[in-house]
């Protein structure tokens, strides 16, 4: 009796099945946002899993990457001793984050120069700029599996063993999704305006 | 030789905003310096500065007591990096005006010799080979301002 229905029964929950992963596929990866070309906002699609990593905040608490979770992040990486792009990208994040006063969105500076930049350095440096920024640093290899899987490629200039040398970095602000995940990358020159209107719109298009 | 050395001397002058040889040669207008951590162990410094003589002028010298060092450097994008290039030495073209401004040409400020806070003036000496000397004082400020105002922009 029960014989007799097993070929359809397996057909149909295939069938099902497909028809359920294609939907949850359309509800987690919606058709991509996209901005004009000209703007510098690429956006991917799929997003990319941010790896599991786990970094030391200024307040020299453990600060593993699932803690990006629960909300949209800005983060932008750079060192302390960088004169003109590290401070200028963070003052915009700092008009960014205050136009946006009511999102609850973060913002998030890592360290590329884990050498120099202890949780010490940074957090004087974030006192400076805005004390609820989030500041990273940590052990090399942890920064390199967090900026490989990121694109975020650098590379230091100089004596290294000394304290005179530089760090040349990729200068993007990536934008991290609420599941933990790089969802688009906003491309140097920052204005306010620009990454005010890309935060905004990612986080209204891609909700929560 | 007597001659130069006269203009060298009538050219030392010092006001607050801005220096200018209109005539003769180069003006520098809207210097500031952007403010940073105390512990900050390098900052930048920007203005406009305009050739308005016939000839190309180099810069000679650039100094200022409350720092170790001061070179001139430009923020340039390179192979998806953003890498400091050293311009040295810094000449402007006959008429040529040049605007040191956050990501793009700098003053990099090399080791304050003291914290320097946020409202302060910072003192720069520069000889140009024209002959041209100023002294002048640049505000330290947040640069939120200056950035807000055509920030990131070209002209």
């Amino acid at each position: 009796m029960f014989k007799k229905f097993k070929t359809p029964l397996i057909a149909i929950t295939l069938l099902f099945s497909a028809v359920l992963a294609t939907f949850l596929l359309q509800q987690t990866e919606p058709t991509p946002l996209e901005f004009d070309s000209s703007k510098g906002i690429p956006v991917m699609s799929p997003a990319i899993a941010v790896p599991t990593v786990t970094l030391i905040d200024q307040h020299k608490q453990s600060f593993p990457m699932s803690k990006l979770k629960g909300s949209w992040n800005l983060m932008f990486f750079g060192f302390t001793n960088c004169p003109d792009i590290c401070p200028t990208t963070l003052t915009t994040m700092k008009q960014v984050k205050k136009r946006l006063a009511q999102q609850n969105f973060r913002y998030i500076f890592v360290s590329l120069d884990p050498k120099r930049d202890t949780s010490d350095t940074l957090k004087e440096h974030m006192d400076f700029f805005n004390p609820e920024f989030i500041a990273l640093t940590g052990d090399k290899e942890e920064i390199d599996k967090l900026t490989e899987t990121m694109g975020v490629i650098y590379d230091f200039e100089g004596d290294t063993s000394s304290d005179d040398y530089l760090v040349n970095h990729y200068a993007a602000i990536l934008v991290i999704d609420p599941q933990g995940r790089l969802r688009a990358h906003i491309l140097p020159p920052h204005s306010v305006d620009k990454v005010a209107d890309a935060i905004t719109k990612l986080s209204n298009y891609y909700g929560n | 030789m007597l001659n130069k050395l006269l203009h060298t001397t009538l050219g030392i002058c010092m006001v607050t905003l801005s220096v200018a040889h209109a005539e003769t040669g180069i003006e520098i207008n809207d210097a500031w310096v952007r403010s940073a951590p105390p512990s900050a162990k390098v900052m930048a410094g920007y203005m406009k500065i305009t050739n308005h003589s016939q000839k190309t002028i180099t810069v000679t010298n650039i100094n200022s007591p409350q720092f170790k060092k001061v070179e001139v450097h430009r923020s340039v994008m390179h192979n998806g990096m953003m890498h400091m290039e050293k311009i040295e030495p810094l000449s402007l073209d006959s008429h040529q005006e040049l605007i040191l401004k956050p990501g793009s040409y700098h003053l990099m400020l090399i080791k304050p010799v003291d914290v320097i806070a946020e409202g302060e003036q910072v003192h720069f000496n520069f000889s140009f080979d024209n002959g041209d000397k100023f002294s002048l004082m640049a505000e330290v400020k947040d640069g939120a301002e200056q950035m807000g105002h055509g920030g990131g922009h070209h002209h």
